[in-house]
């Protein structure tokens, strides 16, 4: 898959409600069609013409700030995240980029997430860090606060900035700087196996105003779980579960408040998490999920594809995951409901971003690369890799499958429940001790203490951070 | 090799003295050099670093003296994981070195099984660290591993080895006991095979049974190997870093959070290279004056 080739009809095919649930399992096998190696057979944008690599103009042209841009023979270093879909849609991207701009050549060193900021720490202290960096969103703010990262403000124009969604660039910015450029986003959905839940009698929402609380949630997932089966598998942690936690605050309480503090995460300065992220509110929240492990509704030892596999009823998932759902499993028949919330309908979203080293000798090719991997027809190009949300509404607005369910209840929940991670300088940080305190809930420990541990451990590190960066 | 005769105190070595040496100094520069640079000019890098404050990823490096030791020394979370990396030796070397030695006395006698046992104990050494513990995760998981399906065959309900506070430790311990024991077996052969058969026949003509020749000939004749054995475990104990990472990442409830992981956490997970530096270097003091004190109680003349 080096090349990517015209297509010539409809791939995704408007579903409309009541679909059978054979066809919306078509539609989701062809949606992540390349992923997997399936056949892509057509556009996947209907109303867009899609991208023909016969053109002859770029996809960004090299002007303005990044005039010069390619005039020279350049090799870019890029950092990249392992696996499927990077693997081959970065390749097939890369390939594409290079055809456009012949004398800028990008190397691609790829590796799992969990070792990419090991990786730029490495690279960073020996002065020879990538010249473009894939790496989570809300990382971003950590390594934009250690001057790791370009500015990216002068390359972009503003209008071209005004197509993404605001939670992209909300993410990628700190300190009113943006640092990074987005391709996708995501919203979590709770997936589940329709026959567990025919089985007993649950039909759950489809539309987010009449959504699951929690404890609603939690009556329904106890009633599907057997002693061979949990009712839920929540499967990455920290990162959907401190959303979940978020939703017991409210933030339309006042500031000073346990419930405001408790939706904010930290304060508005980005100087205190101590009475946020242990307010009572979040507390009580985390102990209905220790009930869910202690009543073995949820596992505490993961489980490889728990819920295709019938290990679990139900998945916190996101669309990210849902490609590899679809194509591992054709045959199991599932479907989709809002993220339960306790108090405030509120998930979080965000996806990883493109960013440009500071230290990078090749700072326009590297903005352009960045840039163009971003851009409208290179989203078009990307979905057929990674049918994900698209960060920019006008692309986004063009896939036909977010005008129906289930796509749609993610392109919904994004806009209207969505927001990015808690804005904190050391997110790498925060998101480790937060992981640990889960752990230790889930293997039993008194939840309160654990809450109160984890904030003043972030507080620490915090108030070093900020003593060293006045 | 000619021998050479014998040299006057201040004479020249002979041009073909001259020409062994510069070939064998030459064979030894480069891994010397290597050990320098990799060894112990790491060793001195860590000390340097050990004295600031400083951030890989930043670069910011501010002295700080001995602050960073001052800070150890009151750090309740490196001082609980020093507490957890000596349970995991005690518990570590107290099973796996009088299995090894078991082992190795198996493994010693010429029986029909003797070559399956010898690949087997030691098949799992030469395998890669990643590789065995992510399998004993999945060995451990309570849902779908072997051990809980058997289990539940007997009847017993499973066990949430890696989840469970108490389970944790020694679960993680057995697993690096079974990786190991190949290398202290090996180490115990060596030294059992060094053991002339004569003092056995001695020991049987002065009417020693078995368990007494072991007492009394094998056990002290094998005090060195014992000793290199101990040492080799201690620093291996202390050292331990693959599984932790792989299996527990330090959890449940800091139960599995050894030394070296901590000291990883702090350097690249909290960026505080400085801090994690120091506490390297005392966690190398550790091991050296354990060292010292293995070779000090196990002397042998």
């Amino acid at each position: 898959m080096s090349t990517p080739t015209e297509p010539t009809g409809p791939c995704v095919t408007p579903r409309p409600r009541g679909v059978s649930r054979a066809s919306r399992r078509r539609f989701l096998q062809h949606s992540i069609g390349a992923v997997v190696g399936l056949h892509v057979s057509g556009s996947l944008f209907s109303g867009l013409t899609p991208p023909t690599v016969r053109a002859a103009a770029t996809w960004v042209d090299p002007t303005g700030p990044l005039a010069g841009a390619g005039d020279a023979a350049v090799t870019l270093r890029f950092l990249d995240e392992a696996g499927s879909p990077w693997d081959e849609g970065h390749e097939a991207m890369i390939a594409e980029f290079q055809r456009q701009y012949p004398s800028i050549k990008v190397q691609r060193n790829a590796m799992p997430i969990t070792e990419l900021y090991r990786q730029v720490q490495t690279q960073v202290a020996a002065s020879d860090p990538p010249d473009v960096l894939y790496i989570d969103g809300p990382a971003v703010a950590s390594f934009a606060a250690e001057n790791v990262l370009l500015p990216l403000n002068p390359y972009v124009p503003a209008d071209d900035l005004r197509d993404f969604y605001p939670s992209s660039l909300q993410e990628a910015t700190w300190g009113g700087k943006l640092y990074g450029l987005a391709s996708e986003q995501s919203a979590p959905l709770l997936y589940y196996r329709l026959d567990a839940f025919d089985a007993a009698g649950i039909k759950p929402p489809e539309s987010l105003a009449t959504a699951w609380t929690w404890p609603q949630a939690f009556e329904a997932l106890k009633k599907v779980t057997k002693p061979d089966r949990y009712g839920l598998d929540l499967i990455t942690g920290q990162y959907l579960l401190a959303g979940c936690l978020r939703s017991a605050g409210d933030p339309r309480a006042p500031k000073t408040s346990s419930a405001y503090k408790a939706w904010a995460g930290i304060s508005p300065d980005g100087r205190t998490v101590v009475g946020y992220q242990d307010a009572p509110e979040v507390v009580q929240a985390m102990q209905l999920f220790q009930d869910m492990w202690k009543q073995n509704i949820m596992p505490s030892s993961p489980i490889p594809d728990a819920m295709p596999t019938g290990r679990a009823a139900a998945w916190l998932g996101a669309e990210w995951a849902e490609g590899k759902l679809v194509a591992k499993y054709p045959n199991v028949k599932w479907s989709v409901t809002p993220t339960p919330y306790f108090r405030t309908p509120f998930v979080h979203n965000g996806s990883l971003t493109y960013t440009v080293s500071a230290r990078t000798r090749h700072a326009k090719e590297a903005v352009l690369f960045a840039r163009w991997i971003t851009s409208g027809p290179a989203e078009q190009f990307w979905f057929q890799y990674n049918p994900q949300l698209p960060a920019r509404r006008t692309a986004a607005n063009k896939v036909d499958a977010y005008k129906h369910f289930p796509k749609s209840l993610d392109l919904q929940e994004f806009e209207r429940w969505g927001a990015p991670r808690i804005r904190i300088p050391i997110y790498t940080q925060y998101s480790t001790l937060l992981s640990e305190a889960i752990t230790n809930v889930s293997a039993g420990a008194d939840v309160k203490t654990q809450m109160t541990t984890f904030a003043a451990k972030v507080q620490a590190l915090l108030d070093d951070f900020w003593t060293t960066h006045k | 090799m000619p021998i050479e005769p014998q040299r006057r105190r201040g004479a020249l070595p002979s041009p073909s003295t001259r020409r062994a040496l510069l070939t064998a100094g030459t064979f030894l520069a480069v891994p010397l050099a290597g050990l320098l640079i990799f060894r112990v000019g790491t060793v001195g890098q860590a000390l340097v670093n050990s004295l600031y404050q400083y951030n890989l990823l930043s670069g910011t490096r501010v002295f700080v003296g001995v602050g960073n030791y001052v800070r150890a020394a009151q750090d309740a979370g490196f001082l609980l994981s020093l507490l957890v990396t000596c349970q995991y030796a005690v518990m570590k070397i107290g099973v796996q070195l009088p299995l090894a030695l078991g082992i190795a006395l198996l493994m010693q006698k010429s029986w029909r099984w003797a070559g399956v046992v010898r690949t087997a104990v030691y098949l799992p050494v030469v395998t890669p660290f990643v590789v065995v513990a992510t399998l004993w995760a999945l060995m451990y998981n309570p849902t779908i591993g072997i051990i809980a399906a058997l289990l539940r065959t007997a009847r017993v309900p499973p066990l949430n080895f890696l989840v469970d506070p108490r389970l944790a430790l020694p679960s993680l311990t057995a697993v690096t006991i079974w990786k190991d024991l190949g290398f202290s077996a090996l180490i115990f052969l060596a030294g059992l095979q060094g053991i002339p058969q004569g003092y056995y026949e001695a020991a049987q003509v002065d009417g020693a049974g078995p368990w007494r020749q072991f007492w009394n000939v094998t056990l002290p004749l094998l005090k060195r190997f014992t000793l290199f054995a101990l040492v080799i475990a201690t620093i291996n104990a202390f050292q331990v870093y693959t599984p932790v990472y792989v299996m527990t990442q330090g959890g449940p409830l800091d139960r599995t959070k050894v030394a070296t992981y901590y000291m990883y956490e702090r350097a690249f997970l909290f960026y505080q290279m400085g801090y994690a530096s120091a506490l390297a270097i005392i966690v190398l003091l550790m091991i050296l004056g354990l060292s010292a004190l293995y070779f000090r109680l196990l002397r042998t003349e």
